[in-house]
């Protein structure tokens, strides 16, 4: 588990991590969203060690990471642009980095790449940007940490390959201890595969949700009420995060259980009633406004 | 966690990551080592004899090689010097760049752990190749048969000098990384790490030349080469070559190196990860080294700028003052990066203003007393003193290192020093007087007088060496002085150079006289130890009056095999000693007259046909020629008994007048006319009238 407290970095005057308390959970895959800016990569290089907090905790299962090898050996750090050594191919970072990580899985490795047809012997130097980022996740996957921290890794990659990378994070954590943290400026990358969302704003947290709970929680209806004032007393009764309506078709978001919700709108006796799906993005919007920010415009 | 034999897979990983740089300094190395020593042996070998200082042909190919094997090769110390600068910033480079340090920080290791990796593998990567070179070079040498114990040590000690000194700059080099951002602030860093000693003491002797009148220069006791690895290692070079002693070099080689490496370990785990692209590592350091690294260049070029300058120490100021605000914009430009930023006024430049005001003024006002400096008679034990006009008359041993001025006045110690204290006395209310020099320069008032030079070494009884140079005018009372000075047998023994000749030793005398110069002496090695047993006995008993009453009459070259040193293949063939004959040297003078050279007293009028006067005074601003031609034999006998030869004569207090040249004219043709000068003589009074009222052009 990695819990942090009131974590602070500040580099000259600009304040990048300001008191980010956080713990992520073991064996969730963790989402960290927020603006260019906003503190995703300095919060992961400090998880990482590789950077010391000015102030503020930082614990891994429990011990201080910073100078910490016994730590840092469960950690592995894959930042936005990955370093390779000058003409090494896959198979001599592999050769690096399994003396370093003893749980080194070469086997796994030549499987991955033969899986996704990238060549072990090949100069990484001559791979495309999302071959490189393919290369550093399957090294960084089958270095065997129970810790993967990737600072906006699948920008870069291909749907395909990206939907092959989810699924293998998702794999990993179902079939061994493993929790990866992913950060990223885009919602929707994150939606479809973290069980657990934080926001970062300006170097601090604006949330920290179970997305699951989240969207238990959170309905988004569709729904046409031929009587104005059914429709009016509905919008006072229901806990409504945000309602918009166009001609008589009115969408609302809305806090409560699904059938709780769906049972109040039928006592209206709509002409036309339905459930949505929400998106990661619908639901920060809904939080963030709540909590009296407008996430609109921190991701326009 | 890491696996077992972590460590050795790192290092050959690394090895091999930096192969190009291997293979770089290979290359170096075997054109400085291999090919090189293989030109000079094949050239050797080709040369036919006689080989220099009559050694053969093995010995000569012997001493070629230890040329290149031995520490003494310059090219080989400059190579390490640069292998280190390279291997520096090659292995610690990453810290330049987010990714890479980014990489490597995040390795589960800890940081004292990698930064002992990335410096066992820099070394690794510059002694391998180094070494391979020089058993190359020893093989090279064994093919041509120069191979011997003697190359074999010489070898092994350049080896453990390079080892030493490249880990002393490669050390320097690291910390000049870890300190900076970025590449250019890394090379300036690296710069200073090497410049800052020798920078810093040059600026502490330049001050102290330019503001205290009775420093004695060059007494530093050669600690100049100390503050840089990098010139230590060539001066320990230069001094092997020249056969002096070079352990020390050695011993601070190896602490240097120790003292870096632990300050690198120090640094680089304090050193933030993110300071990749700033110019300086630590924010909080950036005024620090600006007050610590500026000054020194700001007061070398102010003085530089100023040196020339009429008012000098105005210009000194004010080019201080303008230099300090420019070198300070520059420092924080390259810190922010940011030229309004730099241009703002900072703490940082008015401390270094006010320090650098202050030290100016300190030595403007010498608030140390540096040049009224005048210990209590009771608390000096020794005193040691060094004439120009007396020591610096004779010809020494070269290389014996105790004749010079500072070996004077280090180990030639009186301990009757009353008569030394009593000019140093006079030395010093001379100075209280008369004032600094720089004063009298920029008055335009200065003492057209005759003076005497005079060097004083005060050994105090506290272990302290104090040493003081000063300039009087060659009064009576100081000339008086100065003989009671030489009059003292603890003193003279030194001073006169019989007191290092070694009979045995000598190859040949040459003399030269009133008659001729350059003849050569006809003696066997007893006569000439006779000779030069005579010879000694009448100088030492010669008082400093009698050197001022008495004609010089003739000198001998005295030509003396030196000593070799094993150490070193190649020496000098031998060194020559000019010593005076006075006309009181009686028994010298029958010896030579014995052997065939004769030294008459005086020169006979009847072999004369004409004698020249001439002289250049000085009149209404300009230069004029005066010159005499006397035929007259009367005139002639006046003339020719006040000549004197001036080779080996004391200048001080001397009669000798040397403005007038004299030119003798010999009846007989063949002899070539011969230049000497006259004693002051009341006698000459109506001869020098008569020069005095030739027409001058």
């Amino acid at each position: 588990m990695i819990k942090t407290e009131k974590l602070c970095k500040k580099f000259g005057s600009i304040q990048a991590v300001d008191r980010i308390s956080l713990t992520i959970e073991d064996n969730s895959i963790f989402g960290l969203a927020g603006t260019n800016g906003a503190g995703k990569s300095t919060f992961l290089r400090m998880l990482a060690g590789i950077l010391k907090a000015d102030s503020g905790k930082i614990a891994i299962d429990g011990k201080e990471v910073y100078e910490n090898p016994e730590i840092k050996g469960e950690i592995f750090f894959l930042p936005d642009t990955s370093y390779f050594f000058q003409n090494a191919a896959i198979e001599d970072m592999a050769d690096f980095y399994s003396v370093y990580y003893p749980r080194y899985d070469k086997k796994r490795l030549s499987k991955l790449l033969d899986k996704i047809s990238l060549d072990p012997k090949r100069k990484i130097s001559t791979f495309s940007k999302g071959m490189k980022r393919q290369a550093a996740l399957i090294l960084g996957i089958c270095a065997g940490t129970r810790y993967l921290f990737c600072d906006e890794t699948f920008d870069g990659l291909d749907p395909v390959m990206r939907q092959a990378a989810k699924s293998l994070l998702a794999y990993e954590v179902a079939n061994r201890r493993f929790t990866p943290i992913i950060a990223s400026h885009n919602l929707r990358e994150l939606e479809d595969i973290c069980d657990h969302v934080g926001l970062l704003h300006k170097g601090g947290v604006l949330l920290s949700k179970d997305v699951e709970e989240m969207k238990e929680n959170m309905q988004k209806i569709q729904c046409v009420i031929p009587d104005p004032a059914e429709e009016e007393r509905l919008l006072k009764e229901l806990e409504v995060l945000q309602h918009e309506k166009r001609l008589s078709l009115l969408t609302m978001v809305v806090r409560g259980d699904r059938e709780e919700v769906m049972k109040r709108i039928q006592e209206t006796h709509p002409l036309f009633a339905e459930a949505l799906p929400l998106t990661l993005e619908e639901i920060f919007i809904s939080e963030t406004e709540v909590a009296g920010y407008d996430i609109k415009k921190l991701f326009a | 966690m890491t696996s077992r034999n972590y460590l050795l897979k790192n290092i050959m990983g690394n090895l091999r990551r930096n192969l190009w740089l291997t293979a770089l300094f290979f290359l170096a190395f075997f054109a400085a080592g291999p090919v090189c020593a293989l030109v000079s042996l094949d050239t050797a070998k080709h040369t036919t004899a006689p080989y220099p200082s009559g050694a053969t042909l093995e010995e000569f190919l012997r001493w070629t090689l230890w040329n290149t094997v031995s520490p003494g090769n310059l090219l080989t110390a400059f190579l390490v010097v640069v292998c280190a600068a390279l291997a520096a910033f090659a292995g610690f480079f990453y810290l330049y760049s987010q990714e890479k340090t980014d990489f490597y920080h995040s390795l589960p290791v800890r940081r004292e752990k990698l930064f002992a990796l990335q410096y066992s593998c820099g070394f690794l990567t510059f002694i391998c190749p180094y070494l391979l070179n020089i058993l190359i070079t020893l093989l090279v040498g064994g093919v041509y048969g120069a191979l011997d114990a003697g190359n074999l040590k010489a070898a092994g000690l350049q080896a453990a000098f390079a080892a030493v000194f490249f880990l002393a700059v490669y050390g320097a080099g690291i910390l000049a990384v870890l300190l900076t951002g970025n590449l250019f602030a890394g090379i300036l860093g690296f710069g200073a790490f090497i410049a800052y000693g020798p920078i810093l003491y040059l600026t502490y002797t330049r001050l102290n030349y330019r503001f205290f009148d009775t420093l004695v220069p060059d007494m530093g006791g050669g600690i100049g080469g100390f503050f840089s690895p990098a010139t230590a290692y060539l001066q320990a070079a230069d001094d092997y070559g020249a056969g002096k002693p070079v352990t020390v070099y050695l011993i601070y080689g190896i602490l240097l190196t120790g003292l870096l490496f632990g300050a690198g370990i120090l640094v680089y785990r304090k050193r933030p990860s993110e300071s990749f692209h700033k110019t300086i590592a630590f924010k909080k350091l950036e005024p620090v080294i600006k007050v610590c690294g500026l000054p020194p260049v700001i007061l070398l070029a102010a003085m530089f700028f100023s040196g020339s300058m009429y008012d000098s120490f105005f210009w000194l100021v004010a080019g201080v003052l303008v230099l300090t605000l420019i070198f300070s914009a520059i420092y924080d430009f390259l810190c922010t990066m940011d030229i309004r930023s730099a241009l703002k006024p900072r703490i940082s430049t008015g401390v270094i203003l006010a320090g650098l005001l202050l030290i100016l003024g300190g030595y403007r006002m010498d608030i140390t007393g540096f040049d009224r400096y005048l210990p209590r008679e009771d608390k000096i034990a020794t005193m040691s003193v060094y004439f120009s006009s007396i020591n610096g008359q004779f010809g020494y041993p070269k290389g014996a290192g105790d004749t010079s001025l500072s070996a004077v006045l280090r180990e030639k110690k009186v301990e009757a020093f009353q008569d030394i204290y009593a000019l140093a006395q006079k030395g010093v209310e001379y100075y209280e007087k008369e004032g600094s020099h720089e004063q009298e320069n920029s008055t335009g008032t200065w003492d057209p007088q005759v003076q005497v030079s005079c060097y004083i070494g005060y050994h105090l009884k506290s272990g302290r060496n104090v040493y003081r140079m000063y300039n009087l005018p060659e009064t009576e009372e100081v000339v008086e002085n100065v003989g009671k000075i030489y009059d003292n047998w603890e003193y003279r023994k030194d001073v006169l150079p019989t007191s290092y000749i070694d009979p045995a030793n000598i190859q040949g005398i040459y003399t030269g006289s009133f008659l001729e110069t350059g003849e050569p002496l006809d003696l066997s090695q007893d006569s000439g130890e006779t000779l030069l047993q005579t010879y000694k006995g009448e100088l030492e008993n010669l008082t400093f009056a009698q050197t001022r009453e008495e004609k010089v009459t003739g000198y001998m070259e005295i030509q003396e095999e030196t000593r070799k040193d094993p150490s070193v293949y190649w020496s000098n063939d031998y060194i020559s000693y000019y010593v005076p004959v006075y006309e009181s040297f009686e028994k010298t003078r029958k010896l030579l007259e014995e052997m065939g050279n004769p030294m008459p007293d005086e020169i006979s009028p009847e072999e004369v046909e004409s004698v020249t006067l001439s002289r250049y005074v000085s009149k209404d601003m300009t230069e004029l020629y005066q010159e005499k031609v006397f035929r007259d034999q009367g005139e002639l006998e006046k003339i020719l008994g006040q000549l004197t030869l001036t080779e080996g004569r004391y200048s001080v207090g001397s009669p000798v007048d040397y403005d007038v040249n004299v030119t003798v004219q010999w009846k007989d043709r063949e002899k070539a006319p011969v230049s000497m000068y006259l004693m002051e003589n009341d006698r000459l009074s109506d001869i020098l009238s008569q020069l005095e009222q030739q027409n001058t052009d």
